[in-house]
This record gives C-alpha cells, structure tokens and sequence, in this order.
C-alpha cells in the first residue's frame, strides 16, 4: 500500500529531518512537505492526504489546534504531534484528539513505530 | 552584518533556531516538573550580531535593569552563555516556578537560588541540545548571577568575544507572559566553528535523502 | 570499578569535607561515597558503592537528578539543584531533622573515563539561620506591624499585593491569602486617588502625608481611609507599602453633621418664612378687619338714614296707594300718581340696597331653585345689559338649592349684570354659571355644602387697585351719575348676611369673574306657602287689629291700610301702651307691632303677650334685620315697608295659623 504523508514544520532542517528518515523508512511513500499551517490544509483539501505529521512548536499556530481542524474535515487521518516539548500537558492534548506523539529529537525507530501503526489503522478502515 | 561575513546563511538560521527550540523545550520538560504545570518555551528568532548591538537589543522597551544567569561553555566553540530578563520579570518567573506557598521575604530570599537553577536549566537545555545534535562535547560551568544595563551584562572592551548568537525567547508559565533572550557570546573562531558544524550536520542529513519533496 | 583512595591525604580529605561527595560512573553506579554523606544518608559507604544511586535512593526517579547526571554524560552539563526548587535526598542532621541541601553535579574525567560528581551541601544552618535572623527582625517588626490597628499592604511595582499584616481581617474583612497575589485594585473605589499615586514613577523616595481615599470592603461597602504611602527597595526591586486608616465613621459623621447642619439652615429658612408668611396673614386680618370695621360704622350710618327713610316711603307709598284708589279714573292724575308711586318705589329699592349693605335689611329667606330663578330672569336682564351683551347660562341640572332671599338674590344678580355691562363698552359676553361646592372652607366659610353663582363677563377687567377696593361702598369708576358705587357692596352685604361670601378675580384686558358662595338648603326647609291672591283675602273677616307703633306717620299710615281692608284697628304707641289695652280685654283678633320701638321692642311684646294670651296672633313689622338669624320665627314677619297686598297676607297668615291650632 502506497500512501501519502502531509509533514509540516516551520524549519527546513526539521523537515530535512524528517524527510531523510521518511526515506530510510517508508521509501515507496510520498512526503508532502509544508512550512505552516495554511498550507497544511490547503494541501488536505487539494490532495490526497492520508498520514500527517505536525510540528507542535510553529510561530502564530498551536500544532494541536491544526490537527483539529484537520480532522473537522479528515476524521479518520491518522495524525502524529511532533515536539521536543514531550511535558504531559501536551501529550494528554495530543492523545485527546487522537493524535500520537513522537518526541524530537526525531529517530527512526519512533518515527517507523508510529507509520506502521497508522498504515495498519487505513487498511481497517478500508476494509 | 555583511563586513565581517558572519551572516548566517538561510539554512543556517532554520538549523540553529530548531537546534534552539528543540533545546528550549527540553528545559521546559525539565522545568514543568518544578513547576506542575505546562511551561511552554519557544525561540523564535536567531541571528548573530555584534556586542554592541546585543547590548542594545536587550535594553529595548526602556528595560534597563536586567538580570542574567551565566554560564561559560567549552569545547568546539568557547563562549559565554546568558539568560537574560528585565529585573521586573525576573522575580515574577521565580515566582511562577517556586509557587504560592512562599511568603514575599522567602521568595526574596530565595530569588537568586532559584534563577540560578532555572536558569542553569535553560541553558543547559540549549547547550546539551547543541551539543547531542552535533554530536560533539561540552564543558559547562555553574551558573551565576549579573545584574545591570545592557553594557555590563555584555562584558568589557577588553572582552574577545565580539559576536553574539542571539536569541529570542517566549516563555509562558502559569499563564504569565515572559519575555527575555539568550545569548551565547562568541569570538570570531568560535563563531566560525559552530557554522562549519551546523553545515556539517545539516549536509549530513541532506545526504541521507537524495531528493525530496519540498 | 571501585576506586579506592589511594593517595594518602586525598582520602582522608575525601572523608574530612563537611560536604558531601558521590560519584557515580557513566552507568550511574556509585563509586564513591563520602564520610559525610554516610552520616547524613544513614547508608554506609559499604551499603552504597556498587549500588546504582536509584537503588540507594527509591524516590530518586521522582527527582531532576537522574536526567541531570544523564545530561552530565552525554552533554558535559554541569547543574544545580537547589532545596526551594526540588525535593531532593532524604538527608537528616544531627539531631534528626530533615537537612536542606543543594546539590551540584558536574562531569568528571578521569582515567579516559567518565565520571559524575555529585557535591551535597548542607544549607540547613544558611536558611535557618538567615530565617532566624529575620524571625528577630520580623518579630519585633511584626509586634508592631500586625497589631497596628491599621491595614498595610505591600505591593509591587505591578500593584500587585505581596504582604499584608495581620489587620486587614478586621480594617478591610479580607482574610490574608485572599489578598496576596491581587491587584490593589480590588480594594479601591472607581474614582480614587491611591492609583494616579502609585502609577508614578519612584525616583524619589519621599514620604508623602496620607492621602483621602475611597476604598471598598470585601462585601463591597464603600468606605473611606486615610492612606499613607512609603517606598522602598529590596534587591534592586520597588515596593510601595500604604498603611490604610478607616476613617469612614469619621467621614460620615462629618457628612451627617453637613446634612443636619443643611437641615437645620433650611428648618431656619422656613421659619423665618412662615414667620413672614404668618405676618402678612395677621396683617391682611387686620386690614380686613379694619375694612370690616370700617363698613360697620358706614353701615350703621347708612343704616339708621335708610330706616327713617324707610318709614317716611311707607307712608308716602301708603298714602299714595290710597289716593290712586280714591281718585276718579282721569287719566292725568292717575299718571301722575303713577309717576309719584314709581319714584317712592324707587326710593325703596334704595334704602333696600343701603339697608342690605349695612346688613340691617331683614332677608325674607326661602328655598330658591336656581335652575328655575335664573332662566326666569334671563330676559329682564337681556333687556338690562343691552343688545351689545350676550348673555350665556350654564347652570349644572344637579345643582342643589340655595336658602336665600330670591329678590335679593335678583337684585344681586341685576347689580353685577349692570356692572358688567358698564364693564364692556365695546359689547361682550357675560357668562352666568352654577355648580355645587362640597366645602366652603375653601374661601374662608364655614364647613359644609355651598353653591357658587359666577358672574364672568369679558370687559376691561380691573387692576390690582380697583379690585381691592371695589367692594368698598360709594367706590365707583363710573363717571358721575353713572352708578351710586353701592352695588358690589350691595351684593357682599347680601351673600354674608346669607351665609356665603362674594369673591373677586380679574384681569385687565380680560374680565372679571365675581363669584357668589351661597349655602345649600337643608332638607327639611319649609317651603313657604304661595302667595294669596287679594282677591281671595277680600272673603276675608273683618279683624280688629291692635296696631303698635311709636311713630305717628306711620302708624295712621298703616291704619288706613287696615281700614281700607276692612278691618277695624286700634293704636297704640307703645308696647306698655299696648299691654295696657289689651288687659282692659278689649277683644282682638291680632297685634301688629313695629320692631324698633324705645322701651320694649316689639319682639319682647309679642313674647309678653304671648305670655298673656297664646291664641293671639302677633304679626311683627319691621325694617331692621335685628333679630339673629338662630331665632325661631314664632312670629309672623312683615317687610317695612310693606304694601296692602303684604299687610293682608301677613294677616291671613297669622290668623289661619292659629285657627289650625285651636
């Protein structure tokens, strides 16, 4: 199954980050790259989104606030909170929207833990 | 900033600034355990400038009396490193961590222990943070306090640190506001060298995807 | 790997330092332990080396230090925990209580491997001895502090309160943790001068002198203080302490003293103004009466004149009444007669007036329907006002009835037509209007129900001048000739004498309106017989009459009356005189006696005789309106001066009257 990861992250090395080990992790996945929240949910909208990944840290956007709203629209989108900020707080709002978390420095093995989970969760759905 | 050629370069400015907010949250992790509750820290901007201009730059809204943690650091790039608050707010931030159950006199008293472990806290999530991403060691000292302007927090002529790493940060404690910076106070090679790291690091990691979607 | 102490002095020194010292290796297992730290941990070094430092502390995972030494490893951090901050080792003194401790952890090279130092410093004795310190200093200032009466308040340079004494219970009604951490705000009214103070920047450091402000208790209550201000700083910092005195009693009572200090002036005012007004009322009493006074003695002036005029008209009348029957149907006799009668007649409408002013005019009172009375009259008085005056009525139909003398009450209505008339030389209108009034107190009258007659016409009006004295007799402003100036005082003699009043209200350039408070009838008023037509009384019996009078004239006057009556009549001059005969039991059908008389009046006769003799019918005659109006009317009335018609029907009266009681 081939799907379609939306990251978005205000740092570019951030996203680098992400992208080298979406790279060594999933390879015959698409990342969609996006740099703040705007264009985040225009990317929901337009393209076929199927796993997100959202910096929690963002200047003018609270994280959690963007998963949210993408799941008013996407309800089913497997969804995953990226922060070094791992205080309970935010993990308890993160779990409330079921969303995961995956704490940063990013490693791989967090971050493969976290696309099987999500991959397994789209193929019962879609059964 | 162009004369001397210590501008950062976009990717430089991206790479040090999620360096420093991975770093700041870090210390906030460590701080919410002091305080109960969600401490949320950010960095949102970077840039090198001079001393002089630092000095400045920290004395904005009028704030001339400071109050700053310090540390100094060694090891691929030397430097000293501070935390900086007007005075006001400083009290007000101990207050936020120490708690409610503290009479006036107390937190008086307790002020500067207190600022000197929150601030060795911050820093220290910074400077560790560095130090993890680049794969590189660190020595720290302990903190201590400076009070005063701009001008004696940012050290004498004599000084050979010319250049500042500089950083804005937000904190948000107890629903209280403040607002403050770190600085990291360089000389040129020191400067130098933690460039040439952070483009390492981030040729390192742009080598491990050989194309990506932007 | 367990190190020893090799070195001969650093292991003594190791267990000699009055801090304490552990140090771990890269896997967070102690290899060292110090003297001192035994003591305090109650663990021997033998029990802890080896051990993972989690392990010799259960609690520790709950603390900083196991990621502080993490970070010590991995990021050569070197950090500080402090006792305010952190809950640290379980670590007890000497004699058993918990020891405040500060820990330092720094990385340690040695031997290419890495270490984790771990120094403890007792600061117990540093706090407790600085909390000492300012206990002392804190007691003898908290004596004084907490049990000032007043509240003091500290606040920061965010106006935010830090410390509050003990008072603030009882000046404010805040109990000490509601307070702290609040804006000073809460404690201040919406417009008050503490914020504007405080607001200011503290350059200086001058004690300011207190400062009135409005502040509020904690229900809410305004209340005003006394503040005194004082700044201070502490490290580096500005606070502000502002000792709070209520002064809210003393301020109400000066408010409450400005109020009845207000009231008291205004008590003054008022008494001074109805001192005046009670001035004036006295003097406007005695104006009145004075005025009233004054009409007295004119009225008896008057009187006395229109009486012997009164008397010498009833025998010009009698007499003339006489000729004209006497004297053969010439037509130029009988106008002369006429003429002659006319003018007699005339002159008694005169006296009338003038008696009816000296009120000694006796008023024939009877029940009048002015519903009935006034429409009567309309016409006439069209005729008397002219065609250039209009005339309206508006009589309510639930009107009551009046008691007064109906002619009277003509000739009243005539006198203000008139003068209304003269009022509007230009034509006009002329309004009659009737309406109930349910209290006479209104105008000064006694209690109970009245009926007001207004006369409203739209003339010249008068000023205030004329109106005040246009009640006085002989006043007039008609020219010469034009008025005799006794109608209005004419009109005021008639309402008082009948119980009401006359008021006057005009304006120049609009009219006047005069309006008549006259008293409603009772119920039970008689309504006096009809008149009996002479015709009838020619069937009358032939009387014998004992006529008294004092005066000569008169007295053959009114005989020949009562001979051309028929009757046959006896005279005497004198109720003595009259006594007399009627002892010599001369039989007599009825006395008629004049009222005023010397001696015995003739009221006292008729009680004498009455005395002497019930059945005989007593008729009296008389001019003056002497007797009080509380006097029952036992005797038959007659009207000087009176006309055969008058004389026969009093008779009539008198005789049949007693023929009902036999």
């Amino acid at each position: 199954m081939q799907y379609n990861v939306l990251v978005v992250d205000d740092s570019k090395l951030a996203r680098m980050v992400m992208a080298s080990a979406f790279r060594r992790i999933r390879p015959e996945w698409t990342l969609v790259e996006t740099a703040n929240a705007d264009e985040a949910l225009a990317a929901v909208s337009t393209k076929k989104i199927d796993i997100a990944l959202i910096d929690f840290n963002m200047p003018d956007t609270d994280g959690l606030e963007l998963v949210a709203k993408i799941h008013k629209t996407h309800p089913g989108m497997p969804v995953a909170v990226v922060s070094a900020n791992v205080q309970d707080e935010i993990i308890g709002r993160a779990r409330e929207l079921n969303a995961g978390f995956i704490p940063k420095p990013l490693t791989d093995d967090a971050l493969a833990a976290f696309l099987s989970g999500a991959a397994l969760r789209l193929k019962k759905v879609a059964t | 900033m162009s004369p001397n050629g210590i501008d950062l370069t976009e990717i430089e400015q991206d790479a040090l600034a999620e360096i420093a907010n991975m770093g700041v949250s870090r210390a906030a992790n460590s701080l919410r355990q002091m305080v109960g509750e969600q401490v949320l820290l950010s960095v949102p901007s970077v840039q090198i400038v001079t001393r002089l201009a630092a000095s400045k730059l920290v004395e904005r809204n009028d704030a001339k009396r400071l109050v700053a943690v310090q540390q100094s650091f060694e090891g691929p790039f030397d430097g000293r490193a501070l935390l900086i608050f007007p005075e006001a707010h400083s009290l007000e931030l101990v207050r936020s961590i120490v708690g409610n159950e503290h009479s006036l006199d107390d937190v008086i008293d307790l002020e500067q222990e207190a600022l000197a472990e929150t601030g060795n806290i911050i820093l220290n999530g910074c400077l560790a943070t560095i130090a993890n991403m680049l794969h590189r060691t660190m020595r720290m000292s302990l903190p201590s306090i400076v009070r005063g302007d701009g001008a004696i927090l940012f050290g004498s002529d004599t000084s050979a640190e010319q250049f500042v790493l500089f950083l804005y940060i937000d904190f948000n404690i107890k629903k209280r506001d403040v607002r403050g910076f770190i600085a990291l106070l360089m000389d040129l090679p020191s400067i130098a060298a933690l460039k040439e790291i952070v483009n390492d690091y981030v040729n390192s990691i742009q080598k491990q995807s050989p194309s990506h979607v932007g | 790997m367990l190190v020893k102490a090799t070195d001969f002095l650093i292991g003594p020194v190791f267990d000699a330092v009055d801090i304490g010292l552990v140090l771990l290796d890269s896997h967070q297992c102690v290899v060292g332990w110090n003297e001192w730290m035994a003591r305090v941990s109650h663990c021997s070094a033998g029990d802890a080396l080896g051990k993972n430092i989690c392990d010799v502390f259960t609690d520790l995972n709950s603390t900083r230090l196991p990621n502080v030494i993490e970070d010590a490893f991995q990021a050569g951090s070197s950090s500080i925990l402090t006792h305010s901050l952190n809950r640290l080792l379980p670590l007890q003194g000497e004699g058993g209580e918990p020891l405040l401790h500060n820990i330092v952890v720094r990385p340690v090279v040695a031997a290419s491997a890495k270490y984790c130092l771990l120094q403890i410093t007792d600061v117990t004795l540093a706090v407790s001895r600085e909390r000492l310190l300012r206990e002392r200093q804190n007691a003898r200032y908290y004596a004084i502090v907490d049990s000032a009466p007043d509240a003091i308040i500290t606040v920061d340079d965010s106006r935010t309160i830090r410390w509050v004494n003990g008072s603030i219970d009882h000046v404010l009604g805040y109990q000490h943790s509601e307070l702290l951490e609040q804006k000073i705000d809460i404690l201040l009214g919406p417009e008050n001068a503490l914020l504007p103070i405080l607001a200011e920047t503290s350059i200086h450091q001058e004690i300011r002198t207190s400062i009135s402000v409005a502040g509020r208790y904690k229900d809410g209550r305004t209340g005003h203080f006394e503040v005194s201000i004082g700044r201070w700083r502490a490290d580096q910092r500005d606070f502000v302490t502002t000792i709070w005195r209520d002064v809210t009693e003393r301020v109400v009572a000066d408010a409450a003293l400005r109020d009845t200090r207000d009231a008291l002036q205004k008590v003054n005012e008022e008494l001074e103004a109805r001192v005046e007004e009670r001035t004036r009322e006295r003097e406007i009493a005695l104006r009145q009466l004075h005025e009233s006074q004054k009409m007295e003695s004119i009225g008896q002036l008057t009187g006395g004149v229109a009486h012997d005029f009164n008397n010498l008209l009833a025998v010009i009348l009698g007499s003339l009444g006489l000729l004209k029957k006497a004297v053969p149907q010439d037509a130029r006799v009988a106008r002369l007669l006429d003429r002659a009668i006319q003018g007699a007649e005339r002159g008694a409408t005169l006296t009338a007036r003038l008696l009816a002013f000296a009120r000694r005019q006796e008023l024939k009172v009877e029940f009048v329907a002015l519903q009935k009375l006034i429409p009567d009259m309309l016409d006439f008085l069209r005729h008397s006002v002219g065609p250039n005056v209009v005339i309206y009525s508006q009589i309510l139909s639930d009107v009551h009835a009046i008691e007064v003398d109906a002619n009277q009450l003509e000739l009243a209505l005539i006198n203000l037509a008139i003068n209304a008339r003269d009022a509007m030389p230009q034509g006009g209108s002329l309004t009659i209007a009737c309406h109930n009034e349910e209290d006479g107190k209104k105008v000064g009258l006694a209690r109970g129900a009245f009926v007001c007659i207004t006369i409203t016409d739209t003339g010249e009006g008068m000023n205030e001048e004329t109106l005040a004295r246009a009640q006085e007799p002989f006043f007039t402003t008609k020219g010469i000739g034009k008025g005799t100036g006794l109608g209005l005082s004419m009109v005021q003699g008639f309402t008082a004498q009948s119980g009401g009043a006359m008021r006057l209200e005009s304006e120049v350039g609009k009219g006047t309106t005069v309006t008549l408070w006259l008293p409603r009838a009772k119920e039970n008023f008689n309504v006096p017989a009809a008149d009996i037509e002479l015709s009838e009384l020619a069937k009358a019996r032939n009387l014998r009459v004992l006529l008294v009078d004092d005066d000569i004239l008169v007295s053959m006057g009114a005989a020949d009356m009562l001979l051309d009556l028929g009757h046959s009549v006896t005279e005497a001059q004198s109720g003595s005189h009259a006594l007399k005969i009627l002892e010599s039991d001369a039989p007599f059908d009825v006395v008629v006696t004049d009222f005023a008389m010397p001696g015995m009046n003739g009221f006292e006769l008729a009680q004498r005789i009455k005395e002497r003799n019930a059945k005989l019918p007593v008729i009296l005659a008389t001019g003056y309106a002497e007797l009080p109006a509380d006097k029952s009317i036992e005797f038959e009335r007659l009207s000087k001066p009176y006309t055969a018609k008058d004389l026969a029907t009093a008779l009539e009266k008198a005789v049949s009257s007693q023929v009902g009681v036999i």
